[in-house]
């Protein structure tokens, strides 16, 4: 508790004007407990001083700062009443484009002959499948065809293949037969 | 008594006309040099011996020489059968490749040949010929290209006298190829 009848803080931060400066220096240096509460705010000071200075980190932000407030579409979708509302409008409008923008159905008709539609159906079945099994008996006929071509063809080669070897086999046994004849004395 | 008299040398006659003239070349020598050549042929290469499809045969026509026939197979190579219905490519080439190889062996024999044979005719004239031929056999599905059917030699006895005797040279026997 000091008894200066200036404050000694101010007098420490330099606020004070040099009149009143001298005056609490005065006083400091008649009264003993001030003396020391000065000394003690002057040390202080200087332990204070001797911190090194830092900035304050960029991020740190309060709760009250702007950053945190929630946007209004934020607050929207936050706010259930709102959001129900809105929904009910969008539906309504749907409803509203949907019974615009509806292709007129078309009249529909009055009788309907099923027996001429089944009757047109199983002609129209009828006609495919005579249509596809001419194609598929056409495409056997070839196939047949083809095939017998090729085993004539194949039959032919045997056949020459095995004349051709017949008659070599001949001919050597032609030369042979002649060789023991020779060596019977035949000839 | 003229009668018996003509009948008789008409008769005389007939029978010189129809006595067979005696042979240049007798039917054994021809026989000796066809075995020969068939000899010759299976002894150019014992290993794998050229297969010999038609012996030798040879006829001597009066007034022109001597001529000799054969049929060869210049070799041996693989044969379709039942069990090897087709032959690959490369199997076909390298039979040609084989044969074509053989060829200059047989056309060598055949020069050969044909210089014996016009040393041991010694009754055909020289001024007559002496022909060789050999015919060579192939299957249908065999590559023949660059390989002859036929080799056909010839030249004067003479000329295959003096050939062998080293006078001239074998550019005097004539070569072609069928």
């Amino acid at each position: 508790m000091s008894c200066s009848p200036l404050d000694l803080k101010d007098y420490l931060f330099g606020v004070l004007t040099e009149a009143e400066r001298r005056q609490v220096e005065e006083h400091a240096r008649g009264c003993q407990a001030c003396g020391e509460e000065l000394d003690r705010l002057r040390l202080t000071e200087a332990a204070l001083r001797s911190l090194p200075d830092e900035e304050p980190p960029r991020r740190i932000a309060f709760v009250s700062d702007k950053v945190f407030e929630p946007g209004w579409w934020q607050r929207f979708w936050q706010s259930g009443p709102r959001l129900g509302f809105a929904s009910a409008a969008l539906l309504s409008m749907a409803i509203l484009v949907h019974g615009f923008l509806r292709p007129v159905p078309a009249a529909a008709p009055m009788a309907t002959d099923t027996a001429a539609i089944e009757a047109r159906i199983g002609a129209a079945v009828v006609k495919a499948m005579t249509e596809s099994e001419a194609r598929q008996a056409l495409k056997l006929t070839q196939l047949v065809a083809d095939t017998e071509k090729r085993l004539q063809f194949d039959r032919q080669a045997d056949r020459v293949a095995f004349e051709e070897a017949f008659n070599y086999l001949q001919k050597k046994f032609n030369v042979m037969y002649t060789a023991s004849a020779d060596l019977g004395g035949s000839r | 008594m003229r009668h018996p008299v003509l009948t008789a040398l008409a008769l005389a006659a007939a029978l010189c006309g129809s006595a067979a003239v005696e042979p240049r070349v007798s039917r054994a020598t021809m026989a000796a040099m066809e075995k020969s050549f068939d000899h010759r042929i299976r002894s150019i290469d014992v290993s794998d011996p050229f297969d010999l499809l038609g012996s030798t045969r040879g006829v001597y026509l009066e007034g022109y020489g001597a001529v000799f026939t054969a049929e060869v197979n210049l070799a041996v190579g693989p044969a379709i059968s039942p069990f090897r219905p087709a032959l690959t490519k490369e199997q076909i080439a390298k039979l040609r490749q084989k044969k074509l190889a053989r060829l200059p062996l047989l056309k060598r024999q055949m020069k050969d040949a044909l210089g014996a044979l016009a040393a041991s005719l010694d009754t055909v004239p020289p001024s007559e010929q002496m022909v060789l031929g050999v015919s060579l056999d192939y299957f249908s599905w065999e590559e023949r290209a660059g390989l002859p059917g036929q080799i056909v030699m010839q030249a004067r006895r003479q000329a295959l006298l003096d050939v062998t005797s080293g006078r001239i040279r074998d550019a005097a026997i004539r070569e072609q190829e069928f």
